[in-house]
């Protein structure tokens, strides 16, 4: 297993860049994000609940995650962003 | 006549009447618009009714500006000035306004404001209530407009409780009382809240306003103000709910508080005591918040519904002991001696019940471990109608019914179908609630219209968003039929049911002894019980998540 991977992730209205990622399960990721415009959120979804992640414009925000259950999740904004903010979804995959 | 509330109301001069239907009539209007918005907002978010997401933020922007805002402050202002025109009379003295220009002043203001506040939403990209400008910084015009009408409404909320508080000070002097009893201090409280958030709204706002002139800078720091003015706007409503039930009291019954004037003075100064320390739970999921600011703001948290809780004691126990003392036996046989006959003794039973749900999952959300699981989420909503519908409006509600018969000369409309409406807004807020609270323990966004995400999404959650519409629906045809039947009851033959006035007894001369009750303290445990089983819900919850995620720092 590696150590700690980098994951740089952008948040714009109305998409989140790169829009999917595949992850190892058990590996430490630290994700490095940025709302490059406006707030955004950046939350995923596991099925049961979900972990909301908020993000600051212009500021860099980071999480250590590391994924405990293989599956593929749904990565959503969850702070109004405008009228598009409906529409601004990626897709996480966990094998 | 014995000098009571009801019987002052009948003295109160005509201008002065005046302008308090003014006040009662505009809560009304905006409640009803404010209840439209929130219908459709909720039959979109359903996918009961197809129109482009753009749209159903529009509706939502006019549910937040017009139900949150102008409702409740319409008709806190119409009952703090109502009442305090009539406290001044408590005692002998004449009832009356005073300073009644700043009144009509503020309440021009407020006007003004709501219909900015209604033009704001359509003319440009939807607000929401809050009116970011981040979010706006392209449309100078939307933020004039927007902006303008909630410094109006600052503008009006400073106004008119002015007139309130000069009325009831006019009352103490060396002729009359030295000090003003329970209710005339509680309404003093009241108006000094009411003008502090006129303040933040005005501080949130005006930067915003000035900018959109291009008489300012951007407002960077315009969360800060709308924070400090959005903490305000969550335990205000609170406050002015434990005084409407204090009021339906003494208006209803005759009851005062068995703990005696002072007692009831400490509980409304706690709400100024803890309300300012508990804003931080607000920003649990900002990054950059350290640790041990989360850890300080969970437990403060928790002191926040003590003065709720404490009147909420106060106000059952007086009751309880005042209708044992007229004959009631059995646990729970003094609630039939309450005057169910005025359709308020129900509204207000029933916001007493949402409420003990309303706080057992307030409890879930300001617990600083869930806020990752639950922030953002549908929960939020979904809990704070238990408040905002359950709770509030059915208060202010109820304590309209009882002003304006006294104000009008006229009896309220169908008081039959009155009695039955808190109960039927409150089966739809159950489902409501209940399915928007599942629904973010699930990861359901708030502020989305389409939760399918593409079909991305778990279907289960289109499933609790039609739950949502079908329960949102039958809350706000209830709350509709209510707020019109009130709007009906302006006009018609004049004549009073005196049934409906007193509710045909006065219990303040029976002897109250020490005779013991139970009920509240009951309702309390019961309270914790209910809030041990949701904090559970979440913790399980949180370990099913299957990520490890530590630090969400800002840099
Ligand atoms: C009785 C009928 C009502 C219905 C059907 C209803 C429905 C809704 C719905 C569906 C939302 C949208 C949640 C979202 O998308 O995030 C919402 C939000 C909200 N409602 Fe209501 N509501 C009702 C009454 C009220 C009342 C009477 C108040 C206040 C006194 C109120 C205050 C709010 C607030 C403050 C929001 C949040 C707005 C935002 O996030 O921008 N609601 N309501």
């Amino acid at each position: 297993m590696l150590g700690t991977v980098e994951v740089l992730m952008l948040a714009e209205r109305y998409y989140f860049d790169p829009p999917a990622l595949r992850f190892d399960l058990g590996q430490p990721y630290r994700f490095r994000m940025l709302a490059a415009d406006v707030a955004h959120g950046a939350s995923i979804q596991f099925g049961e609940g979900a972990r909301m992640i908020r993000l600051a414009a212009g500021t860099e925000t980071e999480l250590n995650v590391t994924f405990t259950r293989p599956g593929s999740f749904l990565v959503y904004c969850t702070s109004y962003c405008g009228p598009g903010h409906d529409g601004m979804q990626a897709r996480i995959t966990v094998a | 006549m014995s000098d009571t509330i009801i019987s002052r109301l009948r003295t109160l001069p005509p201008q002065d009447r005046r302008l308090v239907i003014a006040l009662a009539i505009a809560s009304l209007l905006a409640l009803i618009i404010g209840l439209t918005g929130g219908l459709l907002t909720a039959l979109v978010r359903a996918g009961f009714l197809n129109v482009l997401p753009e749209s159903g933020y529009r509706y939502l922007s006019v549910h937040g500006v017009s139900a949150f805002f102008y409702w409740l402050y319409f008709a806190q202002a119409a009952l703090v000035l109502g009442f305090s025109a009539v406290e001044r009379g408590n005692g002998g003295g004449p009832t009356g306004l005073l300073r009644r220009s700043l009144a009509s002043l503020g309440i021009g203001a407020m006007m003004l404001g709501f219909a900015l506040g209604l033009v704001a939403t359509v003319m440009g990209s939807p607000p929401l209530y809050d009116g970011n400008a981040e979010l706006l910084a392209d449309e100078p015009l939307t933020v004039l407009v927007f902006s303008a009408g909630y410094v109006l409404l600052g503008l009006g909320l400073m106004l008119v409780p002015a007139s309130a508080i000069a009325t009831l000070l006019s009352s103490l002097g060396r002729d009359r009382r030295k000090v003003l009893d329970a209710l005339g201090f509680a309404l003093l409280a009241w108006s000094g809240f009411l003008i502090v958030t006129g303040f933040a709204a005005i501080h949130a706002f005006l930067p915003s306003l000035l900018w959109s002139l291009g008489l300012a800078d951007f407002p960077v720091g315009q969360e800060t103000g709308w924070h400090i003015l959005f903490h305000n706007l969550h335990y205000l409503p609170l406050m002015a709910t434990v005084l409407v039930w204090y009021i339906l009291m003494q208006a209803l019954t005759g009851t005062k508080s068995v703990f005696g004037a002072r007692f009831s003075k400490i509980v409304f100064s706690l709400y100024l005591v803890f309300v300012p320390p508990t804003s931080l739970y607000h920003m649990f999921l900002d990054p950059g918040l350290p640790e041990y600011v989360k850890v300080a703001g969970s437990v403060l948290s928790l002191f926040v519904s003590v003065p709720t809780l404490t009147a909420f004691l106060v106000i059952i126990a007086s009751l309880e002991v005042h209708a044992r003392a007229a004959g009631a036996t059995g646990l729970f046989g003094w609630i039939r001696k309450l005057p169910w006959e005025h359709p308020a003794t129900t509204a207000a039973s029933v916001a007493v019940i949402n409420m003990m749900l309303g706080i057992s999952l307030a409890f879930v959300l300001i617990q600083e471990k869930l806020a990752p699981l639950l922030s953002d989420t549908f929960f939020v909503p979904g809990y704070f109608h238990f408040f905002t519908v359950g709770t509030v409006s059915l208060s202010l509600l109820a304590g309209l019914s009882v002003l304006l018969p006294g104000l009008t000369g006229r009896s309220l409309r169908m008081p039959s179908l009155l009695r039955i409406l808190p109960w039927v807004a409150s089966a739809g807020l159950l489902v409501f609630g209940g399915a928007g609270v599942i629904a973010g323990f699930m990861g359901v966004p708030r502020r989305v219209m389409d939760v399918s995400y593409g079909g991305e999404a778990p279907a289960f959650w289109s499933t609790l968003m039609a739950l949502v519409g079908a329960g949102g629906g039958v809350m706000a045809l209830a709350l509709l039929a209510y707020a019109a039947t009130l709007l009906a009851s302006f006009v018609g033959r004049r004549g009073v049911n005196e049934n409906q006035e007193l509710a045909g007894f006065q219990w303040s001369d029976l002897p109250s002894g020490s005779t013991a009750a139970w009920t509240g303290p009951l309702s309390i445990l019961v309270i914790a019980a209910a809030m041990y089983g949701f904090g559970a819900i979440g913790f399980e919850l949180l370990q099913a998540v299957p990520l490890i995620a530590t630090g969400t720092a800002g840099h």
